[in-house]
């Protein structure tokens, strides 16, 4: 029988969860990049985690 | 006999929309997602079918049409067509001539038998194809409800679904608790959760937390206090396979696709500063 995703998404997913400490953090990952907009950057904060910072206008 | 032979001249004016609507059925199982077929008895099943079957005639006599018309009009002046090449009068007024208690020669109703055979084979090639897939993407033509708003559409727009499973607890009232990626979902025939098989699963136990007898009138505010403890989460090597009389919920919760290429090439680029601050490196680059 057929798959829903493809085995290759799905380690993709579980290497992603695995690096970022677990599914609940790549949830919240996932609702930070929406919130924080298009052109969010992925930064590491001073504490080791993972997180979506709204990218600054550049100056003109 | 007659009535052997409306049968099977009904059945051959349906095929195109018959085959159509098995090529639906085939792409709902391919998704993993199977419940059962769509009957043909059912309204949205004979207006499926139907309509398919009328458009794709409608197509084909016009083709027809259009082919004897330019057929004609060229005889004259390119002289190839001079020669007759057999099909000269629209195979469908052939059937329909047929269909009144006339005759209709041999030739006249295997050329109509063919035009159904390749309007049944155009019907399988549009519904499978991702044309098919980005006109009818949003509509649920394999009726699989939840699961097609939840998970297959969200696949199709670059999301991956990821679940929270809790199963059902022990007296004592604790529980094993999965999350992992989905792989495939079943349902029945009524739409209800059969199973659930996920990969690269994250396991913990959990326990609902037990609510003091003297605290049966509890105000909201001390409820909110209550929590679901859980254990350390702890990887599972494999594939987890479900069945629905384990499961007590489902939590479903789709990342996008590019927040994952984004965690993993951050990934790359640490390993590769890594490997480039190594003396190993820096010593072979000079040397």
């Amino acid at each position: 029988m057929a798959v829903l995703t493809s085995t290759q998404d799905q380690i993709r997913v579980a290497a992603a969860a695995r690096k970022v400490g677990g599914y609940e953090e790549l949830a919240r990952l996932s609702r930070e990049k929406i919130s924080a907009g298009r052109d969010a950057v992925l930064t590491s904060a001073d504490d080791g985690r993972l997180t979506y910072l709204r990218a600054k206008p550049e100056a003109a | 006999m007659n009535f052997t032979l409306a049968l099977l001249g009904g059945l051959t004016l349906i095929l195109p929309g018959l085959v159509a609507l098995m090529a639906v059925h085939l792409q709902s199982g391919r998704h993993g997602a199977r419940r059962i077929d769509l009957p043909i008895t059912s309204t949205l099943g004979l207006v499926v079918v139907l309509s398919v079957s009328m458009l794709a005639h409608l197509l084909g006599w016009a083709l027809f049409e259009l082919g004897i018309g330019v057929a004609r009009e060229l005889q004259g002046r390119w002289p190839p067509l001079s020669r007759s090449w057999g099909v000269t009068t629209n195979p469908y007024e052939a059937a329909v001539q047929l269909a009144e208690g006339g005759k209709a020669g041999l030739g006249e109703i295997v050329g109509f038998l063919a035009t159904v055979a390749a309007e049944a084979g155009l019907a399988v090639a549009i519904v499978m194809s991702r044309g098919f897939v980005l006109v009818a993407g949003g509509a649920d033509l394999g009726n699989q409800g939840w699961l097609f708003q939840k998970i297959i559409l969200p696949i199709r727009h670059g999301l991956q679904p990821v679940a929270y499973v809790l199963t059902v607890a022990q007296s004592d009232g604790t529980g094993l608790g999965y999350r992992g990626v989905i792989v495939e979902a079943r349902q029945n025939a009524d739409g209800e959760l059969k199973g659930l098989t996920l990969n690269g699963v994250e396991t913990y136990t959990y326990r609902v937390p037990a609510r003091q007898p003297d605290n049966a009138d509890a105000a909201e505010d001390d409820l909110a206090d209550l929590r679901l403890s859980t254990s350390r989460r702890r990887p599972l090597a494999g594939v987890l396979v479900l069945e629905s009389s384990q499961i007590r919920n489902v939590l479903i919760v789709t990342i996008p696709d590019d927040v994952v290429s984004e965690i993993l090439r951050l990934e790359d680029t640490a390993t590769l500063a890594q490997s480039i601050s190594s003396p190993l490196i820096i010593e072979s680059a000079d040397g």
